[in-house]
């Protein structure tokens, strides 16, 4: 079921402009906690909430905040906004359509838990939503939402927009917090965590936009209400991005527990005429394709893993029977490989190695051992052997893929063309 | 103490301890690239994979602490797949050009394929090229297709050294470690990275394609080039020197080898040596020489100076023998500040404060540098900065208002306050009052272990000398100008300006060719041994073969104080103490042209050409950070305009 809480008024207002947005209620959250509410109680009502993490892990935010230590030191707010997953653009749409409803997410957040500085990290090519953003954070301040002293009160916060240099990796929490100081886009060695040594070694808070974007409802309504909507275990909505061979590809806010099918045969419009579906990757690429029969699965964070899969960030990659699994694998690999930051053995060599062996299988020169170098490739950079979950990312699909479709890799190797239709794919 | 079962074996260790670190105290080696016990883990190379009960996958032994009952199991077939996998990966792209790779014989690369790795690799595909053998200048060959991107390299010139001098670039499979935005390596520590590098990426020129590991004989002894004494072990090949490497000593040098240090060796077999002794120019047997000496030492007052070359029990040997010794022959006069506790160079590690009095420590002893590069608080004072590299609060001053700097800081709210001072002026009492332990740093390599057998005399032999009340001279390894005498001894390993005046000159063993104790700039005694052949006898055995002077000389004219004035003279690494002057590996690293640094108030452009006291010729550089007033001269250069030359004059060539 459609339920449009964060992405209401989006296509119908210029929600960019403070005086829409206010118009239509904005603000309202953080005037609210800041003015008759104390960070505990606006924490309280996250963590009532249940609000899990948007950006694919589905951590409860209000218990990630709980882990900040109270030992007096500043704490440090990153919103993470480095959205690079291939099929997901749900951020990218908050961020330029309605950047206030993330700056008035960050205000309440921050007040939470007693943050007074946020950085708002952007993927390098969100050149325009860093503009838009810029904007409505001059906007703010300008309305004495943010700077000093806001509306009036004791509290103040200050909100940086940092834009990355494209990197993949960034969207990882703690390399973005190396990108942020300067350094180069690595994962750290984790523990610490980003809660007890973050950004510059202070105790910090990384959420992705959209669960920042939910905060404000949160405060205006109550963690009761949010914790009534959808799944009980993974209340609230999730704005999920479909692209691929549908009839209206696109963003659209799903109550959590709606039936995946619900959402590719009715929102998204179906499979384009004259065919069927092959499979989806629901988590954008890097994530383990669930097929038809998959389709009764209910979006949420458990029941996407039960189904073998994960809803991540919910950026459906629908592929009709045109598509060569083969290929997608191909695709992906030669992502992966061009994106491994190269810090750790597996990743960097390993996803070079996978994508040269799928460059053969295409071009038909590959060998029938080359589905089982596969799989053991598969087991030589996934399950857990990274030092950050990109290595797990790289090799999922093409794990369930050649679970999946084990046919078509060995047709491959064995030098017979696929089954997808030239003229379709180039077109 | 925590407990932790790994293989079976119980072991209690220090909470915090990492479980690499446990395991090789269980007797289990964990295999490991990218993991070094001085530097921070990274979790990189994936090799140290191991199963602790209780964790769903298999953790990086190098990054998980050890916590109390934790079971670990490093031998089973999940574990053995892992590292055969990472392994795997590490090869496919890895040239395999062992047989004629200088790390091959102590490679990990090499050692852990052979207990850990596949038989065979499945990769079909074209290995990426890479650069071979690119050049770091000055000591540094890189080999991008052998380099396994541990980072080790990279992670000690961020996290010991501060410079960034190799780094990352590129990124994923791309990757490669190299100097940014320049081609040479800056720096002082190149050769650590060639001990660092677990495969044969970073090695050596001056070793490489020299010799096989298992050809080499291994000495321990320690490097005299300066006062700190790092630990070394000597490899040498068929009797000659091929390499140091470091010996980790956490009170000397916590592991690490300074480049003077360790590639200064390459004069050990010059031509240039002396290796006959000689008599007024002519080559004589050494029972000639020895006869000569003997006479000399007898025919009327002698006096002797030098004792930095010389080892703890040669110089108690030369004081024997002449009498009247001191070893006081550069600028530096004090080898101790009576009245305050001596510091350890490892005491700067605990230090909250570090005072430099006039003192550049990089370039001094560069490895003690190490330790307070990264220091919260230092407080450099004097005309010219004290640090190459690291944060200081700067107390500028003119060269005769140190003491007076010194007066207005106040250590009594520091816990552990550390003074370092390189012993010139007249400062002992300035360095008393502020109260804190000091550390000295010599001039000379063994100053302290002369000063110790008692190598120093109220008055000036020199001066002396100029008056005619020495008829007998020796120089122990010195080269300053000197009055003339009726018989000046030389015992030198190279030719000198004084040779040539020599009556008698006295070819002696090298550093690496004779024993004995040296004490260093902390007061500890430690021991050096002869790794290869001398070429002559050594300082103590020429001693031996004598009987005691005469005559000491007596009723020396006082030592006049250092004169101070705009002239500072600056002892720089490669400046040409020691041996530095005939080794053909500090060939490119010797200066060549004479460099003075001053004030930009002087309106001088760099390099511009100058002439300083109508003597000495030299390029200006120009540095913000001096004092207006000085012209900061090259140690070796002050001494050739005098020894107590203390005003510069600079005009323009």
């Amino acid at each position: 079921m459609i339920m449009r809480l964060l992405t209401d008024g989006i296509g119908e207002a210029d929600l960019a402009d403070i005086g829409v947005y206010r118009a239509r209620g904005g603000y309202r959250a953080a005037e609210k906690a800041v003015k008759t509410m104390t960070p505990a109680e606006v924490s309280a009502e996250v963590v009532a909430a249940n609000l899990r993490g948007r950006g694919g892990a589905g951590f409860p935010a209000g218990r990630k905040w709980s882990f900040l230590p109270n030992d007096g030191r500043a704490r440090y707010l990153c919103v993470n906004g480095d959205e690079s997953e291939p099929g997901s653009y749900s951020n990218r749409m908050l961020i330029e359509k309605s950047p206030h409803l993330l700056v008035e997410g960050v205000i309440c957040s921050c007040y939470a838990f007693g943050c007074n500085f946020a950085v708002i990290y952007l993927r390098g090519e969100f050149y325009e939503g860093a503009r838009i953003l810029e904007k409505a954070l001059a906007e703010a301040a300008a309305a004495g939402l943010v700077g000093e002293h806001i509306l009036g009160s004791e509290y103040s916060l200050k909100v940086l927009v940092h834009r990355g240099a494209g990197a993949y990796i960034c969207g990882e929490e703690s390399a973005l917090l190396e990108s942020i100081e300067g350094k180069r886009g690595h994962p750290r060695v984790r523990p610490p965590f980003p809660a007890v040594a973050g950004l510059y070694g202070m105790p910090t808070v990384v959420n992705n936009v959209e669960t920042i974007c939910n905060v404000p409802g949160i405060v205006n309504n109550g963690g009761a209400w949010f914790a009534g909507i959808g799944s009980p275990k993974s209340p609230g909505t999730k704005v999920c991005s479909v692209s691929g061979h549908v009839r209206r590809p696109g963003n659209y806010e799903l109550v959590m527990g709606t039936p995946l099918r619900e959402l590719i045969e009715e929102h998204a419009g179906g499979i384009r005429d004259g065919h069927q579906l092959k499979m989806i990757l629901p988590a954008g690429a890097s994530s383990a394709a669930m097929t038809p029969d998959k389709l009764d699965t209910l979006l949420d964070f458990d029941a996407m893993a039960a189904a073998g899969s994960m809803l991540g960030s919910a950026g459906m990659i629908v592929c009709d029977e045109t598509t060569c699994a083969v290929q997608v694998a191909l695709i992906g690999e030669r992502f992966y490989a061009h994106e491994s930051c190269g810090k750790c053995t597996p990743c960097r060599e390993g996803t070079k190695w996978v994508e040269k062996v799928l460059v053969r299988l295409e071009a038909g020169e590959g060998r029938i051992q080359d589905v089982d170098l596969l799989k053991s490739l598969v087991g030589q950079i996934g399950g857990g052997k990274c030092l950050c979950p990109l290595g797990d990312f790289a090799v999922t699909y093409l794990g369930s893929a050649l679970r999946l479709f084990e046919d078509e890799f060995i047709a491959h190797a064995q030098g017979h063309t696929c089954s997808r239709i030239p003229e379709v794919v180039s077109a | 103490m925590i407990s932790c079962t790994i293989d079976g074996r119980t072991v209690s260790v220090e909470p915090g301890t990492l479980l690499v670190e446990a395991a090789r105290q269980a007797g289990i080696n964990v295999p490991v690239y990218c993991y070094h016990p001085k530097l921070a883990p990274a979790g990189a190379c994936r090799m140290c994979l191991v199963e602790i009960e209780k964790m769903p996958k298999l953790q990086t032994a190098c990054t998980t602490t050890v916590s109390e009952g934790m079971v670990v199991r490093t031998t089973t077939d999940q574990v053995k797949a892992a590292r055969k996998g990472v392994l795997e990966l590490l090869l496919i792209n890895h040239p395999l050009d062992c047989p004629i790779c200088d790390k091959g014989g102590e490679c990990d690369l090499q050692d852990f394929t052979l207990h850990y790795g596949p038989p065979a690799s499945r990769f079909l595909e074209e290995k990426i090229q890479r650069r071979k053998h690119t050049d770091i200048p000055p000591f540094l060959v890189l080999d991008e297709e052998r380099c396994i991107l541990c980072q080790r390299c990279v992670r000690f010139e961020d996290e010991v050294v501060g410079e960034r001098n190799l780094v990352l670039i590129d990124r994923g499979g791309a990757m490669v470690i190299g100097p940014q935005g320049r081609s040479d390596y800056p720096g002082y520590f190149a050769g650590n990275n060639t001990e660092l590098c677990p495969v044969g990426a970073l090695t050596s020129k001056s070793y490489r394609f020299k010799a096989r590991p298992w050809d080499l004989q291994h000495t321990d002894t320690i490097c005299t080039q300066c006062s700190l004494h790092c630990n070394v072990r000597a490899d040498t090949r068929h009797g000659d020197l091929m390499r140091l490497m470091s010996r980790d000593n956490p009170e000397v040098d916590g592991g690490w080898l300074c480049d003077r240090g360790r590639y200064a060796i390459g004069d050990a077999r010059s031509e240039a040596r002396l290796t006959q002794p000689l008599l007024h120019g002519e080559p004589v047997s050494w029972d000639v020489a020895l006869a000569e000496v003997q006479k000399a030492l007898e025919a009327g007052p002698v006096a002797g100076l030098g004792g930095g070359r010389l080892s703890n029990e040669a110089a108690r040997a030369f004081r024997e023998i002449c009498g009247t010794v001191d070893w006081r022959v550069g600028r530096q006069v004090h080898a101790t500040v009576p009245g305050v506790p001596e510091a350890k160079p490892s005491d700067l590690d605990e230090a909250d404060v570090v005072v430099l009095v006039d003192t550049c420590v990089a370039e001094e002893a560069p490895v003690l540098d190490l330790r307070i590069r990264h220091h919260k608080r230092v407080i450099d004072v004097g005309p010219v900065p004290g640090m190459r590299v690291g944060e200081a609060e700067r107390i500028l001053c003119r060269p005769d208002g140190v003491a007076d700097a010194l007066a207005t800081i106040d250590l009594k709210g520091a816990s552990h306050p550390v003074v370092i001072w390189n012993g010139r002026g007249e400062l002992v009492a300035a360095i008393q009052a502020l109260g804190a332990p000091v550390l000295m740093v010599h001039e000379v390599a063994n100053a302290r272990g002369a000063h110790d057998a008692g190598l120093e005399v109220d008055g000036d032999i020199l001066a002396a000398a100029a008056a005619g009340k020495i008829h007998t001279l020796w120089l122990a390894g010195v080269n300053v100008p000197v009055p003339e005498v009726a018989v000046l001894i030389v015992s030198e390993l190279y030719p000198t300006e004084v040779t040539k005046r020599a009556s008698i000159v006295l070819p002696v063993a090298g550093p690496f060719e004779r024993a004995g104790t040296f004490t260093n700039l902390g007061g500890l005694t430690q021991q050096a041994v002869a790794v290869i052949k001398p070429l002559a006898l050594s300082d103590l055995q020429i001693f031996q073969r004598l009987k005691p002077a005469a005559q000491p000389a007596k009723d020396l004219p006082a030592r006049q104080p250092l004169r101070v004035g705009n002239l500072v003279a600056r002892p720089t690494l490669y400046g040409g103490q020691g041996n530095t002057r005939f080794d053909p590996t500090l060939e490119p690293v010797r200066p060549t042209t004479p460099v003075v640094i001053v004030h930009p108030s002087r309106g001088l452009a760099p390099g511009t050409r100058v002439v300083i006291n109508d003597q000495l010729e030299a390029v200006v550089a120009v540095h913000a950070d001096v004092h207006p007033d000085v012209v900061v001269v090259p140690d070796r250069l002050a001494a050739g305009l005098g020894p107590q030359a203390a005003l510069a004059a600079v005009i323009p060539a």
